[in-house]
């Protein structure tokens, strides 16, 4: 499959300084998708560091399937399973797939996730619920409203809103 | 509480004080905690250990744990020293100030540095930015799970007082108001006992001292319980004790959804609901909103309802005529609430709806009347006074910093052969004891860990994920070891709420201690008075060692 960029019609804002690591997110998305124990759809990470005065600090990252715009698990894929779907989803089609594992090892974030039949599962994006009009499950679910789903424009929109009140409340 | 939706428009600095807000409550104010910062207010943690809510601060205070009371006595002494203190507040509103202060005059910023071991700058900053600022001080439950909580507890609402932070939009101090909002609410409906009814008044048994107090009783003896919506072993102090007791009685029947440890020791298991089966009220410690729930599925096979086994109970005593057999949960539940309340608006999904202001101002305090016998707050508690004469204990009436029971300072000849304090936060992921049972749970948790130092671990030849045995004279308990930073130099943590049965359960390691001034000797009482004789139970007072298993 030749190269292709395409600019996603949704993504998944994750405010970083808003995630707590309570794992909500995790089950919305098993109880929207019916997924068992093992594999994880979505899954916060916690990881301690020290910041400059030495301080122990701890910081939480929510990780899914990001749908990249240039998504190297599709050019990875050798049976054609994983494509470009609707909204610029990243799609898979589970009868092709063969849980061969190329996604996994060319994925940034880990986001392909094998199940008992050790065949790839992910991360849809909540399609039918965004087609809808509804937020992802784990946005909605999330007690500190630390994900939001969108366009990009949404998003950026969004996140420009909230730093600007800040700083006009910061100077009030 | 103050109501969220006005503190967190007003405050321009919150303290969060011993209270885990990200792990343990996370639906009651940490989204309002992130708009007031998003805002710009500063966050303060007060927490030895590390925290979600703590790694969100601009400044985390990390005190020895119990060391509390010296943390807030060395502050109001730096306030004071540099003229910081709202002196119109405290003329107006407090009694005993001069005492406090000959107290807090003890703790100079470099012994307080010396007790809690937080850098005496920090102190001094966050000092002056609580005094400077509006601020609020949203307080857990953390520094109150020690023999001197009451004292930490106290010294905090000092530090309140003396900056005059109270009672008004932005500024407040929890813990200081007497009971919950909803208190005043869930009392005021019509049920209450049958006129003529002669209901014999028996002894209270110390929540603290269960295990020790349920065997001796005596006047009568208790021969029989049936318990509900809570555990009896696995949740309290020194639980192989509770066990022993347990073992005692004639009859035992537990209303629970899972087999744990309960159950392992009940003559009689009746299924209960879960809460999506019945009808309910939701209140909240820390919000101003309550909800009706509303059962989404009938009862799963034999369960039933647990207000329909008290009925049936009732029933079956002779006791038809105040039971009626028609009666669902709402019935009961309009019984319960007052007849004005609205019912409708107040059921999922119309609800949640706020609580009538008659039982919960939005600003509590803002007329400047406290329910004391003088009407002001009482730097020195005159009510301590009164108790000290009809009660034995502490009951020192001016907040004071003394080194709590069973830790490095308080006991050190036992610190020496058991160096490690351990604490048990509440997980995050289970209310208590409660959901262990879930497979979804578990692959989040996963095994039973106990966090400790890598300082402490390397001592010991310890490792992440090496499978350890804590112990002390009284019980041990296997869990796999996380080394972290997370946790001071001399302290572990291991989660509270694992079944015995299953490993990994912290109370076994508990003596049996009660919180607060007042001595109940062997925990069978006539009465008590939570808010003077003790509030909390002091989980945290635990010397252990540690070693590779």
């Amino acid at each position: 499959m030749s190269r292709e960029s395409v600019r996603p019609e949704t993504m998944l804002l994750v405010d970083q300084s808003r995630c707590v690591g309570c794992h909500a997110c995790e089950t919305a998305c098993k109880m929207e998708n019916d997924v068992p124990p093992g594999p994880r759809w979505i899954e916060v990470v916690e990881h301690e560091t020290l910041d400059t005065a030495g301080n122990v600090v701890l910081t939480f990252l929510p990780l899914n399937c990001r749908h990249c715009g240039d998504a190297p698990c599709i050019r990875a894929c050798p049976t054609l399973a994983l494509t470009r779907g609707e909204l610029g989803l990243v799609n898979l089609a589970v009868e092709r797939c063969i849980g061969c594992g190329e996604c996994l090892f060319a994925c940034p974030f880990g986001a392909p996730q094998f199940g008992e039949d050790r065949i790839m599962q992910k991360c849809h994006g909540c399609l039918e619920r965004r087609s809808q009009g509804l937020p992802t499950a784990c946005e909605q679910l999330c007690p500190t409203q630390a994900l939001k789903s969108g366009t990009p424009r949404e998003l950026s929109h969004h996140a420009r809103g909230a730093r600007a009140a800040a700083v006009a409340s910061r100077q009030g | 509480m103050q109501a969220a939706e006005v503190w967190s428009r007003h405050t321009e600095l919150v303290i969060m004080w011993g209270c885990n807000a990200t792990g343990a409550g996370i639906h009651q104010d940490v989204c309002y905690l992130f708009e007031a910062m998003e805002r710009g207010a500063r966050l303060i943690v007060v927490d030895p250990i590390v925290t979600a809510i703590a790694s969100k601060a601009d400044v985390h205070l990390r005190p020895r744990p119990s060391t509390d009371a010296a943390l807030a006595l060395g502050m109001i002494n730096h306030i004071v020293s540099l003229g910081l203190e709202d002196r119109d507040f405290i003329d107006r509103y407090t009694y005993g100030y001069e005492e406090l202060q000959a107290e807090a005059r003890k703790w100079t910023l470099e012994r307080t540095e010396q007790v809690t071991g937080v850098p005496a700058a920090l102190v001094a900053q966050v000092a002056e930015d609580y005094a400077t600022h509006r601020s609020m001080i949203e307080c857990g439950y953390g520094h109150q799970r020690y023999t001197n909580g009451h004292q930490a507890q106290q010294a905090i609402a000092a530090l309140a007082a003396v900056c005059g932070h109270l009672g008004q939009p932005g500024a407040h101090c929890n813990y200081m108001e007497v009971g919950a909002g909803y208190a005043g609410l869930l009392n005021s409906g019509k049920v209450q006992n049958p006129a003529g009814a002669q209901i014999k008044k028996s002894r209270l048994i110390n929540i603290s001292l269960f295990g020790q107090a349920m065997r001796e009783a005596v006047d009568p003896p208790i021969k029989g319980v049936i318990k509900w919506r809570g555990t009896m072993i696995t949740q309290h102090q020194d639980a192989r004790r509770v066990i022993e007791a347990v073992k005692k009685l004639d009859f035992l029947v537990s209303i629970d959804q899972f087999p744990y440890d309960d159950t392992d020791y009940s003559d009689l298991v009746l299924p209960a609901c879960t809460m999506y089966e019945q009808w309910g009220v939701h209140p909240s410690y820390r919000h101003q909103y309550l909800q009706l729930q509303v059962p989404v599925v009938d009862p799963q096979y034999e369960s039933m309802p647990d207000i329909d086994f008290w009925a049936e109970l009732g029933r079956r005593m002779g006791y038809g005529e105040y039971f009626p057999k028609d009666y669902t949960g709402l019935d009961w539940l309009k019984e319960l609430l007052p007849p004005d309340f609205p019912f409708e608006q107040a059921m999922h999904p119309n609800g949640p709806i706020r609580l009538p202001e008659r039982f919960c101002h939005p600003i509590p305090n803002w007329d400047g009347k406290y329910n004391t016998p003088t009407g002001k707050i009482e730097l020195h508690a005159t009510a301590y006074d009164e108790r000290a004469k009809r009660f034995p204990g502490e009951w020192d009436p001016v907040a004071r910093y003394v080194p709590s029971a069973e830790s490095a300072e308080g006991d050190p000849e036992l610190a020496r052969r058991y160096p490690l304090l351990l604490i048990s936060q509440h997980p995050g992921t289970r209310t208590h004891d409660q959901f262990l049972n879930l497979p979804y749970i578990k692959e989040i948790e996963g095994p039973p860990k106990a966090m400790l130092h890598p300082d402490d671990a390397a001592a010991r030849g310890i490792q992440e994920g090496d499978r350890i045995r804590i112990y002390n004279d009284r019980a041990e308990s296997f869990v796999l070891a996380h080394v972290t930073r997370k946790v001071l130099p001399a302290t572990m943590e291991l989660d509270s709420g694992n079944w015995i049965r299953e490993g990994g359960n912290v109370n076994q390691l508990i003596h049996q201690r009660v919180a607060g001034p007042r001595d109940v000797g062997h925990g069978v009482m006539e009465e008590y008075d939570f808010q003077l004789d003790g509030h909390t139970t002091p989980f945290f007072n635990l010397l252990v060692e540690v070693e590779k298993a």
